[in-house]
C-alpha cells in the first residue's frame, strides 16, 4: 500500500521535471513555402476565420494582421497556442483536428498575415472618446474602472475584438451578441416580468441583472415562465443615432483600448 | 458499545508460562475478534452474491448496482413523503482529487471509492474515515487523448478490489488492506490506450474495456483470471482480414479502426452473455479512408463470458462520422413485450435513438428518437438508420443534432421495474462538424476533424422513456446538458445531478421535483444507495467531494 502523500510528491517531482525540459525546436515559420502557406490558409478559413475573420482581419477574435502577436512571442509559442489554446480566453486548442505539421502550416499562414499591411482605422480616436462620453456608453460599460457593469467591460476590448466586430456590436448588437450575456425573461406567478442578463442559473434558481443594474435572485418554482432570448440583447442599436463618421470615430477609439498597461 | 467490551477483553489477556504456545494462539484469536469488532468486516463477495445479491442487504456490489445495470436500489425507506428531510451526514474529500466521475461500491460495511487520476480509498460507512488508501503514480506524460484524467470505479470479487488505471493497467488490491496483489498491462499508453471505466467481475474473471478511440487504437475487450491476473481471452472489436465483418473496412483502415470499449457493460448470468458497447470508428470525423459499415464499431456486442466469442452484434450507427460511440450502459430488462414475457436489452444511444433488442438473439424489436436529431429520417425494419443526405462533417462545417457528445453519453441511465420507465440523462445540443485530413501517428489524435458546439441554446433533461413504446413520459428540465447519471429507487424516487451542482430527487412516476441540495461543484457521476446501520443512505460526488445523505 502506498500513501497518497508520497504519490502527490512524485507527481509534483514529475511535473517539475517536465517543466524543466527545454521546448522542442521547430522549423522556422519563415521557411514555409507557398504550398505550406496555402495549406495553412485553407485550414485557417475552415477553423479560425469564424472568430479571427477572413484573412485574419479580426472579428469576435482579435485581428492577426499584426507583426507582434500578444501571446505569441516566437514561432514555437504560436504553434503551441494553435494546438492547445490560451487558458482563460475564448481561444480553444485544436489538437484534435490539427497534426503538428498542419498546425505549423496554419502558424506559417498566420505569420504571413503580419506582413499584410493592416488597413488603418478610418476614424479619429480622440473624437470617438468624446462621443463615448457624450453618448453615455459608461452607463452600461466599464473602461479602466469607470462606468457601470451591465454589458461587457471594454478596458481591453481593442485587443480582444476586431474592428469589424466592434462596429457590428454598435449598429447591430443582437447579431454580435457576446457569449455569457444571454438575455432571459422571467415571469413570476404574480405576473411580474423581469428581463435582463442571466448572470447565474442552476436547476432551481436564476439570477438576472436587468437594464437598470438591479440583480434579481429568483426561485424557479415561483415563476410561471422562463424564456431565453437567444437573439436578444439589452444593447440598443446606434445605427440611426450615429453618423457614419461618428461610427468610425467610436470604433477607432474602442480599437485603442488594449488593457490597463 | 461492542467495541469497548472487546477492548477490555483484549487488555485482560495474559498468557502464562506453561502454556505459552496455546495462550499465544488464543491471543491471536482474541486479537482477530477485536479487529473484527473494531473495524468493519472486509468483503467476502462471492461470484454468486454478485449474480443474485448485488443490491441485497443494503449493499451495492457492482458499478451499475447489479449485472442488469438498472441502477435501481431496492431500498424504500426514502420516499416522496419524506425525501424533503434528506440532509448530508458526512463528506469525504479525496486528496488531490480532480473530477470525481465514479460510482462507489459498498460491500459489507465498507465503501470503495476511486478518484482521479488513479486512487482508491476504502471508507468506513459510519464515520466516513479511510480504512486504507491506494494510489498509482500517473506522470503528466501519461496520455488521455479524447477524455479527462479520471477513474470511474472498481469491481469487487471475493477478497479483491479491481481497478483499471489511466496508464493502461489492471490492478488487483486486497480488499482488507489495499495491498497490491497483481498488476497486469492491458493497453499500451504511449499509443493512446487508457482505462477509466470500472471493471466488471464475473465468475472467476475480471472483464475490462479500453479507451483510445481518438488515438487510432484497435479496440478490444479483455478477460483476466481474477486470482492471478493471467489473460483468459481478448475480443477485438475490429476484425482483421478474413474474419467476419472484415469486408466492412476499406484497405487496411481496420488497423487503426478504434471501436473502444471504454464504459462498463452488463451481464446475464442465465445466458452467460456479456453485453458491451463499442465506440466510434477511427478516424472519428473523416470516413473517406474507411468506406463500409466499419463493424463492430458503434455497436452492442453480446459475448460468451467463457470463451470471449461474439454471439451476436447490433450496429446502431453504421459508418459513423459523428463520434457517436455506443458505449452507453446497456440495461437488461425482463418484462412483457409484444404480449409475451421477453428478455430485453435496452439502450438510449448517443445517436439520438432509443432501442429495444431481444438479448438472447439481438433481434431488433423497437427504435424511436428520444431527443432532437437531424441526421436520420428514421430507422428501417431492422433498426438501420435511414440517412438524411449531406449530414457528414465538411471543411466548411455542417450543423447536425445531436452534438459530438450525443443525445446522451456515459452518464448512467436507470430503470425502475415499478414504473417500467428508463430514466435517461439527455443532452439537447447541436454542433457544427468539421472535417479535416489526418494521418495516423502513434500517441496523437487521429480524429480528422472537430466540432463547434452550440452551447448557448443547449439544455438538458432527465427524460423518462416507456420501455414498451419508446415514448417519453416526462421530462425534468436542466439548464445545461448533464454529465451526471441517475438512480431509481424502490421508494419511488429518481436521483440525479446537474453541472451546476444541484443534487436532486424527483418523483419516479411524474418527474416532479421533491428535494435538492446544492453541492457547490459540478456533478459528473451517478448516485447510488446503501444501508448503514439499517438506514438508507444516498451517495453522490459534487465538485471534489463525496457526499453521503440520510434522514438522520
Amino acid at each position: 500500500m502506498r500513501r497518497t502523500s508520497g504519490v502527490l510528491l512524485s507527481v509534483m517531482v514529475a511535473t517539475a521535471a517536465a517543466a524543466a525540459q527545454p521546448p522542442a525546436a521547430i522549423e522556422p515559420l519563415r521557411s514555409a513555402g507557398a504550398n505550406d502557406i496555402a495549406a495553412g490558409k485553407r485550414i485557417f478559413e475552415s477553423q479560425c476565420a469564424w472568430c479571427h475573420g477572413t484573412n485574419g482581419a479580426g472579428g469576435t477574435g482579435p485581428t492577426l494582421q499584426t507583426v507582434a502577436l500578444r501571446h505569441a512571442a516566437n514561432d514555437r509559442s504560436l504553434v503551441d497556442i494553435i494546438r492547445t489554446g490560451i487558458p482563460g480566453t475564448d481561444m480553444p486548442g485544436f489538437t484534435t483536428v490539427l497534426t503538428e505539421r498542419t498546425a505549423w502550416q496554419t502558424a506559417a499562414y498566420v505569420r504571413s498575415l503580419g506582413r499584410v499591411a493592416a488597413r488603418p482605422a478610418p476614424g479619429d480616436a480622440k473624437r470617438g472618446a468624446a462621443l463615448y462620453e457624450s453618448a453615455g456608453c459608461g452607463a452600461c460599460h466599464v473602461i479602466a474602472g469607470r462606468g457601470t457593469t451591465i454589458g461587457p467591460e471594454l478596458t481591453s476590448i481593442g485587443a480582444l475584438r476586431g474592428a469589424s466586430h466592434l462596429r457590428e456590436s454598435i449598429v447591430n448588437p443582437a447579431a454580435a451578441h457576446p457569449a455569457g450575456y444571454l438575455v432571459v425573461r422571467a415571469t413570476t406567478k404574480a405576473g411580474r416580468q423581469i428581463r435582463g442578463i442571466r448572470i447565474n442559473e442552476d436547476v432551481f434558481w436564476i439570477h438576472i441583472r436587468d437594464a437598470g443594474g438591479v440583480v434579481y435572485v429568483l426561485e424557479k418554482s415561483d415563476l410561471s415562465a422562463l424564456d431565453r432570448e437567444l437573439e436578444g440583447t439589452l444593447m440598443p442599436s446606434y445605427a440611426s443615432r450615429f453618423s457614419a463618421a461618428e461610427l468610425d470615430d467610436l470604433v477607432a477609439f474602442l480599437a485603442t483600448l488594449r488593457g490597463a498597461s | 458499545m461492542r467495541a469497548a467490551h472487546h477492548s477490555t477483553a483484549c487488555s485482560d489477556t495474559k498468557p502464562g508460562n506453561h502454556e505459552t504456545a496455546k495462550a499465544f494462539v488464543q491471543l491471536l484469536a482474541v486479537i482477530a475478534l477485536c479487529a473484527a469488532a473494531l473495524t468493519p468486516m472486509a468483503a467476502q463477495v462471492s461470484s454468486s452474491r454478485l449474480a443474485t445479491q448485488a443490491t441485497a442487504d443494503g449493499n451495492w456490489l457492482i458499478y451499475s448496482g447489479a449485472y442488469t445495470s438498472q441502477r435501481y436500489s431496492p431500498l424504500d425507506q426514502l420516499s416522496p413523503s419524506n425525501v424533503n428531510r434528506l440532509k448530508p451526514l458526512w463528506v469525504y474529500q479525496p486528496p488531490g482529487a480532480g473530477s470525481l466521475e465514479g460510482t462507489p461500491v459498498v460491500a459489507d460495511g465498507v465503501m470503495y471509492v476511486t478518484s482521479a487520476p488513479a486512487s482508491v480509498v476504502a471508507l468506513d460507512l459510519r464515520s466516513g474515515r479511510p480504512i486504507w488508501e491506494w494510489s498509482r503514480p500517473i506522470a503528466p506524460s501519461v496520455l488521455n487523448l479524447g477524455f479527462p484524467r479520471v477513474n470511474r470505479g472498481v469491481a469487487i470479487l471475493d477478497n479483491m478490489v479491481y481497478v483499471g488505471t489511466l496508464d493502461g493497467f489492471l490492478v488487483a488490491l486486497d480488499a482488507k488492506s489495499g495491498t497490491e496483489r497483481w498488476v497486469v498491462p492491458v493497453g499500451d499508453n504511449p499509443t493512446g490506450h487508457a482505462i477509466t471505466a470500472a471493471p466488471l467481475a464475473v465468475d472467476d474473471k475480471v472483464i475490462v474495456g479500453i479507451s483510445g478511440g481518438e488515438a487510432g487504437i484497435r479496440g478490444f475487450l479483455d478477460a483476466y483470471d481474477a486470482k492471478t491476473g493471467k489473460q483468459v481471452w481478448r475480443l477485438h472489436t475490429v476484425p482483421s482480414p478474413g474474419e467476419p465483418g472484415s469486408d466492412t473496412w476499406a484497405g487496411d483502415s481496420w488497423v487503426h479502426g478504434a471501436g473502444a470499449t471504454w464504459l462498463t457493460g452488463s451481464y446475464d448470468p442465465a445466458l452467460k452473455l456479456l453485453y458491451w458497447g463499442t465506440g466510434n470508428p477511427g478516424p472519428d470525423w473523416n470516413g473517406d479512408a474507411r468506406k463500409g459499415d466499419n463493424l463492430f464499431t458503434c455497436s452492442l456486442l453480446a459475448i460468451d463470458v467463457e470463451t470471449g466469442k461474439m454471439r451476436w452484434h447490433f450496429q446502431f450507427t453504421p459508418h459513423d462520422v459523428h463520434d457517436w460511440d455506443a458505449n452507453q450502459i446497456p440495461v437488461l430488462v425482463d418484462t412483457q413485450f409484444g404480449g409475451q414475457p421477453r428478455s430485453l436489452v435496452v439502450m438510449a444511444n448517443r445517436n439520438g435513438f432509443f432501442y429495444v433488442l431481444d438479448r438472447k438473439t439481438g433481434e431488433y424489436l423497437l427504435g424511436a428518437p428520444y431527443a432532437k436529431q437531424t441526421w436520420a429520417k428514421g430507422l428501417d425494419e431492422k433498426g438501420r438508420p435511414i440517412l438524411v443526405p449531406d449530414m457528414e462533417p465538411s471543411e466548411k462545417g455542417t450543423l447536425v443534432y445531436p452534438s459530438l457528445q450525443g443525445s446522451t453519453n456515459w452518464s448512467s441511465p436507470a430503470y425502475s421495474p415499478l414504473t417500467g420507465l428508463l430514466y435517461v440523462p439527455v443532452r439537447e445540443m447541436g454542433s457544427i462538424y468539421y472535417k479535416s485530413s489526418t494521418e495516423y501517428r502513434p500517441g496523437t489524435y487521429f480524429t480528422g476533424g472537430s466540432e463547434k458546439r452550440l452551447d448557448e441554446e443547449s439544455w438538458g433533461a432527465v427524460r423518462a422513456i416507456d420501455v414498451k413504446s419508446g415514448k417519453a413520459v416526462w421530462d425534468f428540465t436542466l439548464p445545461t446538458p448533464p454529465w451526471a447519471g441517475v438512480m431509481a429507487t424502490a421508494g419511488g424516487l429518481v436521483f440525479g445531478g446537474s453541472n451546476e451542482g444541484n443534487f436532486y430527487a424527483v418523483d419516479a412516476a411524474s418527474g416532479k421535483p421533491l428535494w435538492q441540495f446544492q453541492t457547490g461543484g459540478a456533478i459528473r457521476c451517478a448516485p447510488m444507495s446503501f444501508l448503514a446501520e439499517g438506514k438508507q443512505r444516498i451517495v453522490v460526488a459534487g465538485g471534489h467531494a463525496i457526499f453521503v445523505f440520510g434522514l438522520e
